[in-house]
């Protein structure tokens, strides 16, 4: 009895203590402070937005369309977060009937309603907005009605299976945008965005200094009021600066450390961090076609052209050979300091259709050596340190030397680094690599043009993500000049596959994931890509954040309970 | 300044006494003597020869500034007999490996080579310019003259960096010279040689202008040489300090604006190693190898350092008020 | 002397000239561009496009017309005279340049002589507010500097020739030299390591901030003398350049003085040394130093953007790092031109201040 005495009396204690933390007042909860590298946000206005930094900030400020479920990340009626409750598809699949809240308000008190959803696609579909958003107004929506205040009916041109996702336009206030759209362009509220409808509203930019925002108490998809006083985002143009001031408490929040802190981050005990697969991807393209005459995939029938081969990298044995050779693991370890994830394909391992009984392709460079022989590119001197030379092999007449060109984007030391342990490890088997980076640009108007032998580069996955690839390794993205299939990798199985899955009725991630299992595994024989890692995402934030507790690509989805403490 | 005082007749046996050989010589015996100068020779000349014998370094110690091997990155350094180093380092490894595990000492070495000889062939550029378009200018006036005064004025009112940073940003990323010799470090040479060259062409410009009137090179007008030899003979060897001095102090200057030019993302391009990017890459390493933070710095320090030196000393000797 | 200041101001006419004609024909030279800043996107617009779009822009008149229109502005080139909104008269430059049957809308450029340095590519607003918000950032910190060069390298100086030789002496140009041979980016981030992470203050943060020109808060930016402690970091880096430049030239300024005949003179009326040093050579070794406030401020300009890069200090130094980086270049031409002018201007008081001080100099 009185040992329960005191156990009620601790539990009491706890219980006040929860109330006291409990009973902290919405808007007086503290700061949160971001550390942000990546410069001050360009645009604000969501309908243009274009950089990270205010696709940051203006998550904050606008109100979310269609909720997610932050456990699976995937779009969920009814949520409360979220302007739309509940959604409808038509028997064809190809029309969404959206219902919206109706009691959610600008922060000049006029209410949220489908008119803005409205003036938005009518911008976009204007073609004056200089967007990115356009190509939904020219590939994807076919058109919108809003019947009613709170009825969205989107007709889609194709049936697809990001509709959701792309059907997620943003919200603008438009009551007060131009009628004339082209004047979007150059709002003084792009910058000064002073009517908004999020979790938090818009104070002041200080240019090259930090943005910041207080907790806006009119949000209503926050039942228990905005608890955080503000948010501000703190522009730090240099990353050692950057982590440091996390480390000694200048800032409370920080995205993606540079990888090679993070063992510091963890040595912490000040600090609380998420770990997660990331979403940004980074792989060694190889090309199929002959790069010195580059054609399409298809004619203009839609039959596949015979493009030639790449004198080289025609033969797929010469990839296989190069993927036995390369190891990955060392290559994770050099350029981002083990903060990734191998992957199997062309999938990230956060994808519900990751094909996890699919095992990366193993280490093993005796197995690439006896390839390159069996492809006819042999050692003629015996001596390891020059390059082999062909005789008998596919594409390439006898005698060509195993030299080709890779190229990266300069500036970019991860892949800096990625590029150097490649040359360096291929060179050990005999195949000379003479490894440039390159300006962006220009290597993506190489890309483009289909010239070259290999390249390194990096997707970063939209979120939520889908794991359709058609762009990237069908026939209809093998287009010269502007396709993303740059690698001309063309396989009528694929092809197929890749449409099945795209526009599988229903959209069953347990079906169409099969299909993707099925198309990885071709591409470990065939490589596209030589598959090598994701970066892991990492979220960290001081310990004096209480509420801190991400997902995976979802680090403010709860921001409204958090609350900072005097440190 | 001073001889403004001086009687006509004692400036024309200081003239005597200033031709380049006595002078030459002087300055030679002074700086036999000045030990600080002499030390920042003899530092100077031990890090270009270990530059020049970097491939031999790396052979005769059995490791690789390009070959990665991440099971052996940050590594520290290395030097038993003197007790540097863990227990059971890599002797091979004298000043550790770098974040790909790629030896520290020899990729200093060939950093060394590439950020000298930017360095030295910048300098020599500009200086080659400078002192042309100087004597040129000082010897002949008019309107060659007005136009490369207004061409210094103008270059110099735009600060340096920024021209540096447009004129990489033109020529360094522009895709139009992408894998011609516009883009590599043979670019920086040039951009940095026909930027540079303002200063020396300033002072060269006023020397001239003052040794033009003396009476000895009245006399060889007189006699009916041709200006071109008067320049190449008689103005010339009178610039040799000038010139000598701009060089050490240029290629001090220029080592460091390639650092700047490197933290900024401009410099010389990684995997090829320059003492710039060596440093700028591993500020971010500081702390999981803070030799790769040390000693780039302290390469490019003491390499400046030894050339402001030695411009000083050099300065020191020739000049004819110091006393011997 | 306000003749001597017309005539400086007209002298630097052609400098100003240059510096517009140089940096515009770097800038014509540069990858990317307008036509593409306003293609961007995921679209692929098609080259016909391209090249109607750059005809109506002007990128494809004649150099000499593109550089006019950007220093002088374009309303004088392209006009609509009875205000219907439709141009009816042209100058120099085609009244439909695209050549599709309507005449291009008449110009509004006013010119860089006029202040209109365009539109940012990046930000897509007017360059000249984009300089104005970083401008006050710049100055503070460049006076911050010059200042501090100028208190700490000018005792330096005076001392270390009053004591030529000694131990001081010797150390002080030693340690210029120093400075001088240390990389700017490498001082400033070994000082945030040992300021902002080694050393504490009494409530165990940084001892000194890490960067950033204002306290972190919702509350704005507080006035210049309640947030000094940010600037001490960066004005000292930025500074060691002046410091080890004046101390110097004030030593070596004061050692040509003091072998003057009136320095000898006031000597031997008895003056203590003392007086002679400080009332009679150092105010005369300070007038040459005049000349050094043009030098000044391009030292500080060029300093100034690896400076802020490392202290997160919001100014033009940075701005003008970022906008190479990002192509952006009406901003880029802007930093460049108003650095320019300002250090011409700075050459310009120069001359003026050292005429004002050197009796010896007629304004003639």
């Amino acid at each position: 009895m009185r040992h329960f005495a005191r156990v009620l009396s601790v539990g009491l204690v706890a219980a006040l203590l929860t109330i006291v933390a409990l009973a902290q007042t919405p808007g007086e909860g503290g700061i949160i402070i971001e550390g942000n590298f990546g410069g001050d946000p360009a645009n604000l206005n969501p309908l243009l937005l274009n950089d990270t930094a205010s696709a940051r900030v203006a998550g904050f400020l606008f109100p979310g369309l269609i909720g997610l479920n932050p456990d699976t990340g995937n779009f969920e009626e009814g949520r409360e977060d979220a302007l739309v409750y509940d959604w409808e598809i038509s028997e064809d699949g190809l029309t969404y009937t959206f219902k919206m809240r109706t009691d959610w308000t600008w922060s000049d008190g006029t209410p949220i309603t489908s008119k803005d959803y409205q003036y938005s696609w009518d911008a976009i579909k204007s073609g004056k907005l200089q967007s990115p958003l356009n190509f939904i107004a020219t590939d994807i929506i076919e058109s919108v009605e809003t019947p009613d205040d709170e009825t969205i009916v989107v007709t889609f041109k194709n049936l697809s299976c990001t509709a959701l996702s792309d059907a997620s336009l943003p919200l603008v206030p438009s009551h007060i945008m131009p009628a004339d759209f082209a004047e979007i362009n150059t709002l003084e509220y792009n910058l000064n965005p002073t009517v908004t409808g999020g979790v938090f509203k818009f104070l002041e930019l200080r240019p090259g200094e930090q943005v910041a925002l207080v907790a806006n108490q009119d949000y209503k998809g926050a039942l228990d009021g905005v608890m955080p006083t503000g948010f501000i985002y703190k522009v730090v143009p240099d990353q050692t600066v950057l982590i440091e001031q996390f480390l000694a408490g200048e800032t409370n929040v920080i995205d993606g450390a540079p990888v090679n802190r993070r063992s510091d981050l963890r040595a912490n005990p000040d600090v609380n961090l998420y770990d997660f697969p990331g979403n940004a991807w980074d792989y060694l393209a190889l090309n199929y076609a002959d790069p010195k005459n580059p054609q399409n995939g298809l004619d203009e029938n839609g039959n596949l052209i015979d493009q030639g081969h790449h004198p080289i990298f025609g033969d797929v044995r010469v990839r296989q050979a190069i993927a036995l050779a390369l190891n990955v693991d060392d290559i994770i370890k050099g350029a981002v300091f083990g903060e990734g994830t191998r992957m199997n394909g062309t999938l990230v391992p956060a994808s519900w259709a990751y094909a996890d009984d699919l095992p990366p392709i193993e280490h093993d460079p005796e197995a690439a050596i006896a390839l390159l022989e069996e492809a006819g590119w042999i050692d003629h001197d015996n001596n390891p340190a020059t390059p082999r030379i062909a005789q008998g092999a596919l594409y390439a007449p006898d005698g060509t030397e195993f030299s080709f060109v890779l190229l990266t984007n300069e500036g970019n030391t991860r892949r800096g680094a990625v590029g150097t342990i490649v040359q360096s490890e291929l060179a050990e088997i005999g195949i000379r690599v003479d490894f440039q980076a390159i300006d962006f640009n220009t290597l993506l108007e190489i890309m483009d043009s289909q010239e070259f032998d290999a390249f390194i580069l990096g997707w970063r996955n939209g979120f939520p993500d889908d794991p359709d690839q058609t762009s990237l390794f069908t026939s209809s993205g093998d287009v010269v000049g502007s396709g993303n299939n740059n690698v001309s990798y063309n396989n009528p199985r694929v092809n197929e596959l890749m449409e099945k899955a795209r526009i599988y009725p229903g959209c069953d991630p347990v079906e169409r994931a099969k299909i993707y299992a099925e198309i990885q595994a071709i591409f470990q024989e065939e490589l596209p890509y030589i598959p090598l890692y994701v970066i892991n995402g990492q979220y960290g934030a001081r310990n004096t954040v209480e509420g801190f507790d991400p997902r995976p690509s979802l680090l403010y989805w709860n921001v409204d309970t958090w609350t900072v403490r005097a440190p | 300044m001073a001889t403004a005082a001086t009687p006509v007749a004692n400036l024309e046996v200081v003239e005597e006494k200033r031709t380049s050989e006595s002078l030459f010589r002087q300055a030679l015996r002074r700086l036999r003597r000045d030990r600080l100068t002499l030390v920042a020779m003899f530092v100077l000349f031990i890090i270009g020869m270990l530059s020049v014998l970097a491939p031999n370094i790396q052979a005769a110690l059995g490791v690789s500034y390009t070959r990665t091997n991440v099971t052996a990155a940050f590594l520290p350094p290395c030097i038993p007999f003197l007790g540097v180093g863990p227990a059971e380092c890599d002797p091979r490894h004298i000043l550790g490996t770098d974040d790909l595990g790629r030896d520290h000492l020899v990729r200093l070495l060939y950093g060394g080579r590439i950020s000298l000889s930017i360095a030295l062939a910048a300098a020599i550029i500009s200086i080659v310019i400078g002192v042309g378009l100087g004597m040129v200018t000082g010897y002949f006036g008019g309107i060659v003259d007005d136009f490369v005064v207004w061409l210094i004025t103008t270059l110099n009112s735009i600060p340096s960096l920024f021209l540096l940073l447009i004129v990489s940003a033109v020529i360094i990323t522009n895709p139009n010279f992408s894998g011609t010799f516009l883009s590599g470090p043979f670019a920086l040479v040039l951009i940095l040689g026909f930027l540079g060259w303002t200063g020396t062409a300033r002072l060269v410009r006023g020397e001239t202008l003052s040794i033009r009137e003396r009476e000895y090179i009245l006399g060889a007008r007189a006699m009916g040489a041709s200006s071109g030899r008067i320049m190449l003979i008689h103005i010339l060897p009178n610039l040799i300090s000038v010139v000598v001095i701009t060089l050490a102090l240029d290629i001090g200057s220029l080592i460091l604006v390639e650092a700047g030019l490197s933290f900024l993302g401009l410099g010389v391009k990684a995997p090829e190693p320059s003492w710039g990017n060596m440093l700028s890459q591993a500020q971010t390493y500081f702390n999981k190898g803070p030799h790769l933070v040390v000693f780039p710095g302290l390469f490019i320090f003491l390499t400046v350092l030894c050339l402001y030196v030695i411009g000083d000393g050099i300065r020191d000797a020739f000049d004819p008020t110091q006393k011997d | 002397m306000l003749k001597y200041i017309i005539r400086r101001l007209i002298q630097s006419i052609p400098t100003l000239l240059g510096i517009t004609i140089l940096s515009y024909l770097l800038m014509s030279l540069a990858p990317g561009g307008p036509a593409r800043a306003l293609t961007f996107g995921n679209q692929r617009v098609p080259p016909q496009e391209v090249a109607r779009l750059e005809a109506r822009l002007g990128l494809s008149d004649p150099f000499i017309i593109q550089y006019l229109r950007w220093l002088t502005g374009d309303d004088w080139m392209r006009w609509d005279s009875d205000g219907d909104g439709v141009s009816d008269g042209s100058f120099l430059i085609p009244l439909d340049a695209d050549s599709d049957g309507v005449p291009e809308p008449p110009g509004t450029r006013r010119g860089i002589i006029r202040g209109d340095f365009g539109q940012s590519f990046f930000e897509r607003r007017d360059v000249m507010r984009i300089i104005g918000e970083r401008v006050p950032a710049t100055l503070e910190l460049g006076a911050a500097s010059l200042l501090v060069g100028l208190i700490i390298g000018l005792p330096i100086g005076i001392v270390a020739a009053v004591r030529k030789g000694g131990a001081f002496d010797n150390f002080t140009r030693i340690m210029a030299v120093v400075f001088n041979a240390l990389p700017v980016f490498w001082l400033g981030l070994i000082l945030i390591l040992v300021f902002g992470v080694l050393l504490k203050n009494a409530t165990g943060g940084p001892f000194l901030p890490m960067g950033g020109r204002c306290p972190t808060t919702l509350t704005g930016c507080p006035p210049l003398h309640q947030r000094l402690h940010f600037l001490i970091l960066p004005t000292f880096v930025l500074a060691t350049g002046g410091i080890a430049g004046y101390s110097r030239y004030m030593r070596a300024s004061m050692l040509d003085v003091i072998n003057q005949d009136y320095i000898r003179t006031a000597r031997s009326k008895g003056l203590t040394e003392r007086n002679v040093w400080f009332k009679h050579g150092a105010r005369n070794a300070l007038i040459p130093l005049a000349t050094f406030l043009g030098p000044s401020i391009t030292g500080l300009l060029s300093g100034a953007a690896i400076t802020e890069t490392i202290f997160s200090w919001p100014g033009l130094g940075r701005t003008a790092v970022s906008a190479v980086t990002q192509q952006d270049y009406p901003v880029v031409m802007a930093v460049v031109i108003i650095a320019a002018i300002a250090t011409v201007i700075g050459y310009i008081l120069s001359d003026i201040l050292y005429a004002l001080i050197d009796p010896r100099i007629r304004f003639s």
